[in-house]
């Protein structure tokens, strides 16, 4: 009973109300951060961090909270946890920390984690919202790495591009499609994946809303 | 009404969340402070190493083969404030003010290949700030990187990319006291010596700050370039050709 629970709190947050596909959230990152998978990968990373941590802290401390700050509470609490990853970055991957600039504390903004924090963890306890911001956080990277993945091969022909793990998968005689890097290639690829993936639940009856 | 229900409590409550998670950022921060100085100091002969070009850095490369490259090949020099602008080529000591950082890079017989000066002006999110190489004429403009900026990923950070970087390549201030570059629609640069790309959608990066800011730096670095050629005359080194430029102020 409780393991079917948990299943269906995972299975809702990663793909039936998928932050990014469904609901349209954290649509500026998913748009800024995909030119290149090591970035993406690197703020998925953040980001599962941040709605893992920042479910666990909310849930835990529901009870003492008081219910008219609970907001300000919340933002500080993400606050905090995005600041704690950030210093990490800077620490132990100071390139990738550079070359996601912005974004990084950018998080703290993401509707994702502060939707998560209000509708899901404030009320629930601290195994559910722990599997429910793994969940979301996991549902938002899935969606990057599919746009991140064709944008890089396409707009410059490798995977991880300029770190110890770059593989080049097409040769040098194929021409680049830089349009696929900047920004109208984030655009083309998010509305062909909304397109595709709602196109398809709705023909296979999964698009219950 | 119980105390938790209370205006007393909800302020005593967000200043204690408060204060702990301070406490623990700062804990954090000061434990990895040794940390983010070391990869500052590598950071910065990256930067030295890329603007020279003096070797291709790669994900393996080591500060160790990083700091041969630069004992090598560069010099660090400082203009500092001695009653009037004066520049030494011993880092100078914590008392004294500096007021511009320059670099000479030698090739290997002893000339000079190309100096390079630290920019910086206003971007779209905060400051930009970078590192300029230009050739011994000390107007033509050899390489640039970025050292620090906030610029929008995949917009206006895009300055960072080399196909960008390598635009600067070969141009010529058109006038040393002011510069005089231009910042163009991108793809109308042509073969224009004083003109640089835009890039399209970063227009407040790459027009507005950039166009301003390297006007002011390219000028200010000339302000000092006598200085810097008659230090090379001193040590018997081939001085470039002078250009036009202007003695800085108080000096001949």
């Amino acid at each position: 009973m409780a393991r079917s629970k948990t299943k269906k709190i995972f299975w809702n947050a990663f793909w039936v109300d998928n932050p990014v596909f469904r609901q349209i959230l954290g649509i500026c990152s998913t748009l800024a951060v995909t030119n290149l998978v090591i970035n993406t990968v690197i703020m998925d990373i953040g980001l599962v961090f941040t709605t893992v941590m920042s479910g666990v802290t909310v849930s835990l401390l529901r009870n003492v909270t008081p219910r008219r700050i609970r907001m300000m509470v919340q933002v500080l609490i993400i606050a905090a946890w995005v600041i704690l990853f950030d210093l990490m970055l800077k620490a132990y991957v100071p390139d990738i920390s550079k070359a996601l600039g912005a974004y990084v504390g950018l998080i703290i903004t993401n509707c994702i984690i502060m939707g998560r924090a209000e509708a899901f963890a404030s009320s629930n306890k601290v195994f559910p919202s722990l599997i429910d911001g793994l969940a979301s956080g996991l549902g938002y990277s899935l969606i990057l790495l599919a746009i991140a993945i064709p944008r890089e091969i396409l707009g410059f022909g490798t995977l991880f591009k300029d770190t110890a793990l770059q593989i080049t998968l097409l040769p040098e005689s194929f021409t680049k499609w830089i349009i696929m890097v900047m920004a109208p290639g984030a655009f083309f690829m998010l509305a062909i994946l909304i397109w595709v993936i709602r196109g398809w639940t709705e023909r296979t009856g999964e698009d219950k809303h | 009404m119980s105390f938790t229900k209370s205006r007393a409590y909800s302020v005593l409550y967000m200043f204690a969340l408060s204060a702990l998670f301070a406490g623990l950022l700062s804990l954090v921060k000061v434990v990895t402070a040794e940390q983010v100085a070391d990869n500052e100091r590598t950071a910065a002969s990256k930067n030295l190493v890329r603007v020279f070009e003096l070797m291709e850095i790669t994900p393996q490369t080591t500060g160790a083969q990083l700091a041969d490259a630069l004992t090598k090949s560069v010099r660090p020099l400082w203009i500092v404030d001695n009653g009037g602008p004066k520049l030494v080529d011993a880092e100078p000591d914590k008392t004294a003010t500096v007021l511009y950082r320059l670099w000479l890079a030698l090739d290997d017989a002893g000339r000079p290949r190309a100096f390079a000066f630290p920019i910086g002006g206003k971007g779209f999110w905060g400051p930009i700030f970078g590192l300029m190489a230009v050739a011994p004429d000390g107007l033509t403009i050899r390489n640039i990187v970025w050292t620090r900026h906030g610029e929008t990923p995949g917009l206006g950070a895009r300055i960072e990319e080399d196909q960008y970087r390598a635009k600067f390549k070969g141009k010529q201030a058109a006038d040393p006291a002011v510069a005089r570059f231009r910042v163009v629609p991108e793809g109308t640069m042509g073969d224009d010596p004083h003109a640089v790309d835009q890039i399209t959608g970063a227009t407040q990066t790459t027009v507005v700050g950039m166009g301003k800011f390297l006007n002011d730096n390219f000028a200010q670095w000339h302000r000092y370039l006598p200085l810097l050629l008659d230090y090379l005359r001193q040590q018997g080194l081939t001085a470039p050709q002078p250009s036009t430029a202007e003695a800085p102020d108080g000096q001949e």
